[in-house]
Formats: C-alpha cells, sequence, structure tokens
C-alpha cells in the first residue's frame, strides 16, 4: 500500500480531519479497556493505522465512525490474538425472553448513576449503545464498526437501551451504594 | 399509525434513521398523543444524560498532554510519507518501501517507549501516592489475595527475596496496589536511608535494565521481569537507582519466570 502520492499535505490533512477526535476517542477507549495505558495504547495504534489509510477516506463524510471503526477492528484483532473473543449469544437469548415490561427512569439521575447502569450491561449492549447514542453513528456505521449485519446492531440497540432504562428504574428503588466495580485487572 | 407501531420506531425516529414518509407519520402521531410525547421525551433524555456522563466523567477523560504526544509521535510517519510521494521511479517506490517499513519499526520502537514513559508516570505517582504519602483512592490489598483475583504477578511477589546491592535492602511493606486505572505489585524498601518502591505490572518490558527518567527529584529505572515489567522509584540519584535496578533485575526475573 502507497501513500497517496497527490497529496503532499497529507499530515496535515489528517491532523485537521483526525486529530480533533483524540478527546472522544480516548473516552470510548478508556471505556471498553477499563485501563489507561491500554486505552492510549489503544487510540495511537488506531490513529498510526488510520494515517496509514487516510487516502481512503473520503472527506466530508463522518471522521468520528472512520475512526471508532478502526478502533473496534484493531481491538478486535488483539482480544483474537489473546484468545479473549466471547461469545454471549447466550445471553441475547435470555435478554429477548426476558426483557418484557421497560419501567419509567427516575427523574434525578447522576452522570455516576448512568455510567453504573450502562456498565451493568453485557458488553456487547454497552459497544451499541456507546456507538450510537452517545457518537451518534448510523445503524451501518455501527454495523462496520463491529463488523455485524445491521439487523445484528438494531437487535442489540433495542434489548440494550430497554436493560438500560431497567437498570435506571431500579436507581430509585435501591440504596445508593451501587457503584461500579473497580474491576481494574 | 397505533402507539405501539410508533414505540417500535422511537428509537429510529430519534436517531433520524426513518424515511422521511414514515418520520412524517410518527410527527403526526405525536402531535395527537400526549403518552407517546412522553415516552420519546423520557428516551431522548436518557440518550443525553449518557452523552453528558461520557463527556463529564473525569475517569474517562485523557491526559491533558496525550493528543499532543500522540500528535509528536505520528509526525515524522506522516511526514516521510509526504516526502516519498514525489518520487516516481521503480527504484522510489522499492527505497519508500524500505522507509515505510523502517518507519514502521520506528513508530512501533517509539510507541513501545511511550508506553514504558506512560507506566513509569504510573509507577512514579504509585510511589508517591501509596509508599510515601499514604494516599490511594483503592485501598491496597494483599499480595496473596492480589494473585487469586488477578493471576500472575502478584503470589510470587509476596515471597520475593530483595537481594543486596551495594547495601542492604531492608522491606518495609509488600501488597497490590492500584493507581491511575493499573495495578501495580509493590514492594516498599529502604535503601542507603532512601524509601524506594519495587513496583511490578503488565507491560512490554525492555531488554535490559535503564533509567526511563531522572527529570524530578529522584529516578526511575525500568527493568525486565519475565513476561512483566518492573519498576525502581526512588528519591535517589540515577547512578543509585541503576545500581538497584542491576542488583534486583536478575534474581527478580528469576523468580518471576
Amino acid at each position: 500500500m502507497h501513500a497517496d502520492t497527490d497529496s503532499p499535505g497529507r499530515w496535515e490533512a489528517f491532523q485537521a480531519e483526525a486529530m480533533p477526535h483524540v478527546d472522544r476517542l480516548f473516552r470510548h477507549a478508556m471505556w471498553l479497556e477499563r485501563n489507561r495505558t491500554e486505552a492510549e495504547d489503544l487510540v495511537q495504534e488506531t490513529l498510526v493505522q488510520a494515517l496509514q489509510s487516510f487516502h481512503r477516506f473520503a472527506p466530508g463524510t463522518n471522521c468520528r465512525a472512520w475512526l471508532l471503526s478502526i478502533l473496534h477492528h484493531v481491538r478486535s484483532g488483539r482480544l483474537r490474538k489473546q484468545g479473549r473473543v466471547t461469545v454471549d449469544s447466550a445471553i441475547e437469548e435470555r435478554l429477548a425472553n426476558t426483557v418484557v415490561f421497560v419501567p419509567p427512569v427516575p427523574d434525578r439521575l447522576t452522570d455516576e448513576d448512568m455510567l453504573a447502569a450502562l456498565a451493568r450491561l453485557p458488553e456487547r449492549q454497552q459497544q451499541v449503545i456507546l456507538l450510537s447514542d452517545v457518537e451518534e453513528m448510523t445503524y451501518k456505521e455501527v454495523a462496520v464498526a463491529l463488523g455485524v449485519p445491521i439487523g445484528t446492531v438494531m437487535s442489540r440497540l433495542h434489548r440494550g437501551r430497554e436493560l438500560l432504562r431497567t437498570e435506571l428504574a431500579r436507581v430509585g428503588v435501591r440504596p445508593q451504594a451501587i457503584g461500579r466495580e473497580s474491576g481494574v485487572p | 399509525m397505533q402507539c405501539r407501531d410508533v414505540r417500535e420506531l422511537a428509537d429510529s425516529f430519534l436517531t433520524e434513521q426513518l424515511l422521511v414518509e414514515t418520520n412524517h407519520d410518527v410527527v403526526r402521531h405525536l402531535e395527537t398523543c400526549a403518552a407517546c410525547r412522553a415516552e420519546f421525551d423520557a428516551r431522548r433524555a436518557v440518550r443525553e444524560k449518557l452523552r453528558s456522563a461520557i463527556a463529564r466523567s473525569a475517569e474517562l477523560a485523557p491526559r491533558p498532554a496525550f493528543a499532543s504526544e500522540l500528535a509528536d509521535a505520528l509526525r515524522p510517519a506522516g511526514t516521510a510519507m509526504t516526502r516519498r510521494s514525489v518520487l516516481r521511479s521503480w527504484w522510489a517506490v522499492a527505497a519508500s518501501l524500505i522507509v515505510a517499513a523502517g518507519g514502521g519499526i520506528f513508530v512501533r520502537e517509539l510507541r513501545s517507549r511511550q508506553r514504558l514513559a506512560a507506566l513509569a508516570r504510573q509507577a512514579a505517582g504509585d510511589h508517591q501516592n501509596c509508599a510515601v504519602r499514604f494516599n490511594l483512592a483503592e485501598q491496597p490489598i494483599a499480595l496473596e489475595e492480589a494473585g487469586r483475583r488477578f493471576g500472575a504477578p502478584y503470589a510470587a511477589l509476596a515471597t520475593f527475596e530483595l537481594p543486596r546491592a551495594d547495601a542492604p535492602l531492608e522491606g518495609v511493606e509488600r501488597h497490590s496496589c492500584v493507581y491511575d486505572g493499573s495495578r501495580f505489585g509493590h514492594i516498599v524498601f529502604r535503601y542507603d536511608g532512601a524509601l524506594a518502591s519495587l513496583l511490578v505490572t503488565a507491560g512490554e518490558p525492555p531488554d535490559a535494565p535503564e533509567i526511563v527518567t531522572a527529570d524530578g527529584p529522584g529516578a526511575i529505572a525500568s527493568l525486565p521481569a519475565g513476561q512483566f515489567v518492573a519498576f525502581i522509584v526512588a528519591d535517589l540519584d540515577r547512578g543509585r537507582v541503576m545500581r538497584l535496578a542491576n542488583a534486583i533485575a536478575q534474581p527478580l526475573a528469576r523468580h518471576l519466570a
């Protein structure tokens, strides 16, 4: 693969287009990795690959979505190498059969309530909610990022949002000692 | 359109992914149905609160210098590619491939050094906040417990015997602690009158002991520890920190193998 020979301002263009998304990329990576060093490494490798592939990026399209796709592909590759690809289709099947009534969400919710509720969802639901609701990617962009069909994205989103609201509805009912576990390996 | 049909389309409507005609149908329904409007408002509120929570979270925020460090790390590869972009001959293409490979190796080594430096900063922070000030946000746990919960290298560190350097190393305390998102096996000891820390964590080990930084009041050395990386942090000059690192490196690597 060769660099775009017709673009002497390649680095300047990349810096203007991609680098403003570093903060958002890091937050997304930090949520996935829960480890600052790993998150920095993931973002750095993402941007290295993005720079090498920048000639494939179409100006005017959603750069952040493009970068997040690369990030998820990089991460998937790492997890496969480490033998850490999880199969939770059984969980999704249970979700399909159990979430029926979605209770109302309390009015007063802190940032900690929101993040703790999200953290209690299965990882695949967390990923689609982050990409769709937080990063505002289209269903198609999310599907490309995760390497799954659009129908799978929509199904996971539907279940994930129902689960999220169920978790949030519990905030007003049980003690406020709920918090994210410090699952630092 | 019935309420049930509208609510099934709620998420797609809120993310602007409906066809125009369907969108109009939903809007017309919402104009006359307070219950569905309330449902849509609730879903919209959850999305907005989640976005805000992620954006405001200090725990998820990058270090202030991260973006500029990244730009500095990427710039040489980007600039090199730009220069190669004007070469046209077959030899130039071959040369550009060789340079690209070398540039890739450079970027990989640079990334490796940056990861080591980032871990070293965390190790220094752990030394200051744990060994010196007893001021960590999360309570340390016993190395044995860390070994049960998180695996290697923690349990092994519980039985690591500090070797002798040019002066005895007097053990003070050992445990597993967390600083800035990284878990360490931490042995606090005294050497030559100063408090020092041996911190072991997951990471790419250097080939040999080396000083990572000596910019602050003390110095930090990194050393290989089997599959892990270890740091010596102490308020001592680089020479004495390096002596410590050399004395500890081989016994530690053997113990953790």
